[in-house]
């Protein structure tokens, strides 16, 4: 038997590797068939422009951006699964995808984005903050499992209802257009600005939800005992939520909304650490960005004319997972 | 009886006359209410006839950015939308539509048994033609179309004719979201007559389709044309355009613009585009031709 430490270890170095296999096969993949050789001969040689520009521009800011953003899903799903004890929570379902994409839209759309290079996942930010702080004080911490999906589902609707609004009032008519875009996210031709516009709010906010790992295996015994423990319950949930936003707002702002990938995750790796909330952290999030990197790989690799939108793999990995969660919740009411 | 045979002969003459008085009438009739449901056919009709002629254009007909024929639409009723209710009180006796027009709204328009005539987009220069005699037969104006399609098949072959002999450079049209034009599409035939072998053609794209910015840059093109259109305007499709690598590939790529108020025209407009294009890459060979094309904006 190994000890539980020890196993920790190589699960996170295990999950490690295997983000870094995705990686490398996410640089080698593209729209254009490049050898190995070829890219790494023209990594070096000046002659070969295109392929530089192919790789430092186009490839690697959108196997990072996959990396990051799945990081940041896995993250807080698991973070929000673990603070609201409650097996469907995760940024999708409680709208803070929404209100993320919403508040970037705004942002976008009137100009603020231009005004200031920030704006964008500040956007994100402040929208993801909004709606989630409006779910929780809409259905409370402690809510059940029904109030908190319908206040999730109603947000989000709202959400979705202004981001729509937004987009009929621009000046150019094809911006209604974009909203499929953000209804489906894509990593598509993202640049390395997105990166830089991203990460900086994202850092701090995984450094915050990773902060609440010992809070959230006390919470397992429930609150009070927790506050016993000397948690306090106020800071947990001011790093919870500011966190989640913080890691969540700019990933939406620069790819659009990618749903499941924080509900799916933790399910898949809590059997792995014995339903621990604290070491389900890293783990989900490096699952996260493996499950994120994947389907970007698949995205590329199907081939029907154009490529297919990134929300609509994990949707398919998703819906049905969702059906599984929902029938076995429904077993164990019987 | 001569003289009830005379009688009748003249009563029979006088009834010929009558109808054929009434025929000619009928077929020298220009309508005189005339709709137009698309900036495309606004356009062409507002250059062909009259602007007494004409009741309603679309709204957005009056954009600079859309129509060259922005400020006579300035002096007429617009249209927002397609709604036929909205059509039919005005009354029109011809109304154009344009190849995206609202189906509901034309059958709607049919059944109420309002004359109509529908463009469709043009696949080559031929339909080009075929577009522009259809809607001066149907407005009556056959010699000004007749005049706008021989000055433009004049310019056109003055065109061909200094390309003759030319080594070809290849390009393709590049929009929002990553869409490019393949056969069949307007873009196409127009970068065939600027001496412009299309990417997206050669690769087997046909009318809309999609480029990621990877294959554009592998394709190698000499020349990558972007639309001008609301380009001041944010939109997120928009951003594909915006993409750090072009500003990098200037020095190796001409990026240039089109004007979207002449590439989206099925009119002289589009030769226009011919020209500009033409000068723009082979600038040794169109020196006397108007100013080139605006230079895409590569500045981050």
């Amino acid at each position: 038997m190994i000890p539980p430490n020890k196993r920790y270890l190589y699960l996170i170095s295990a999950m490690t590797l295997l983000l870094g296999v995705c990686f490398v096969v996410s640089l080698l993949v593209g729209s254009v068939m490049l050898t190995p050789q070829r890219l790494l001969s023209g990594l070096f040689h000046e002659v070969d422009m295109m392929v530089q520009l192919v790789f430092w521009e186009i490839r690697l800011p959108r196997a990072l951006l996959g990396v990051c953003v799945g990081f940041s899903l896995g993250l807080t799903g698991a973070v929000m699964q673990g603070y609201m004890r409650n097996p469907l929570a995760d940024p999708g379902v409680l709208g803070i995808t929404s209100g993320a994409a919403m508040g970037a839209v705004i942002t976008f759309y009137t100009g603020l984005a231009n005004a200031f290079e920030l704006a964008l996942p500040l956007g994100g930010v402040l929208g993801g903050l909004l709606i989630l702080c409006m779910v929780v004080m809409m259905a409370g911490r402690s809510a059940s499992v029904q109030t908190l999906i319908l206040a999730g589902i109603a947000f989000s609707t709202l959400a979705g209802a202004i981001i729509s609004l937004v987009l009929n009032f621009s000046p150019n008519p094809h911006a209604v257009l974009d909203i499929v875009f953000w209804l489906l996210g894509s990593l598509k031709d993202r640049s390395i600005n997105n990166l830089y516009l991203a990460l900086p709010l994202m850092v701090p906010g995984w450094a915050m939800l990773l902060y609440c790992s010992r809070a959230l295996r006390a919470l397992t015994l429930g609150e009070d005992t927790a506050a016993s423990m000397g948690f306090s319950m106020k800071q947990v949930r001011y790093l919870v939520i500011v966190g989640s936003a913080l890691a969540v707002g700019p990933a939406i702002a620069v790819t659009g909304s990618i749903g499941f990938v924080g509900l799916v995750v933790p399910h898949l790796i809590r059997p792995l650490v014995a339903g621990d909330p604290g070491r389900l952290l890293w783990l989900s999030g490096l699952a996260g960005a493996v499950l994120l990197s994947v389907s970007d790989i698949v995205v590329r690799l199907i081939s029907l004319g154009q490529e297919l939108k990134l929300g609509v793999i994990t949707s398919l990995i998703g819906a049905p997972f969702f059906f599984f969660l929902l029938f076995k919740m429904r077993r164990e009411v019987v | 009886m001569l003289l009830q045979v005379s009688a009748f002969l003249i009563k029979l003459q006088f009834l010929i006359l009558c109808v054929l008085c009434c025929c000619i009438c009928s077929v020298s009739a220009k309508p005189l209410r005339i709709i137009s449901m698309d900036p495309a056919t606004d356009t062409l009709v507002l250059q062909l006839a009259d602007l007494d002629r004409i009741v309603a254009v679309r709204e957005r007909t009056q954009d600079p950015e859309v129509s060259l024929q922005w400020e006579k639409a300035l002096q007429l009723i617009t249209l927002r939308n397609e709604m036929a209710e909205e059509v039919y009180r005005l009354q029109p006796d011809l109304v154009f539509f344009g190849p995206w027009s609202n189906r509901a709204t034309r059958n709607l328009l049919k059944r109420l048994q309002v004359p109509a005539l529908r463009l469709q987009t043009p696949k080559n220069w031929e339909d080009v033609y075929a577009n522009i005699a259809d809607v001066g037969n149907a407005l009556g104006e056959e010699e000004r179309a007749a005049k706008m399609s021989a000055s433009m098949r004049r310019r056109l072959s003055a065109i061909e004719k200094r390309l003759r002999g030319q080594p070809l450079k290849r390009g393709l049209f590049y929009i929002g979201r990553g869409h490019t034009y393949g056969k069949n599409s307007k873009a196409h035939f127009v970068m065939e007559s600027a001496g412009v072998v299309n990417i997206a053609a050669e690769k087997g794209i046909v009318g809309l389709g999609m480029m990621s910015i990877e294959e554009v840059l592998m394709s190698a093109p000499d020349m990558i044309i972007f639309s001008d259109y609301k380009k001041d305007v944010p939109t997120l499709s928009r951003n594909v355009l915006d993409h750090p690598v072009f500003p990098h590939i200037a020095n190796r790529v001409i990026l240039t613009e089109v004007p979207s108020n002449k590439i989206n025209m099925t009119d002289a407009s589009l030769v226009d585009c011919v020209e500009l294009l033409a000068k723009t890459l082979y600038p040794h060979l169109f020196q006397d031709f108007p100013t080139a094309m605006n230079n895409y904006d590569t500045s981050e």
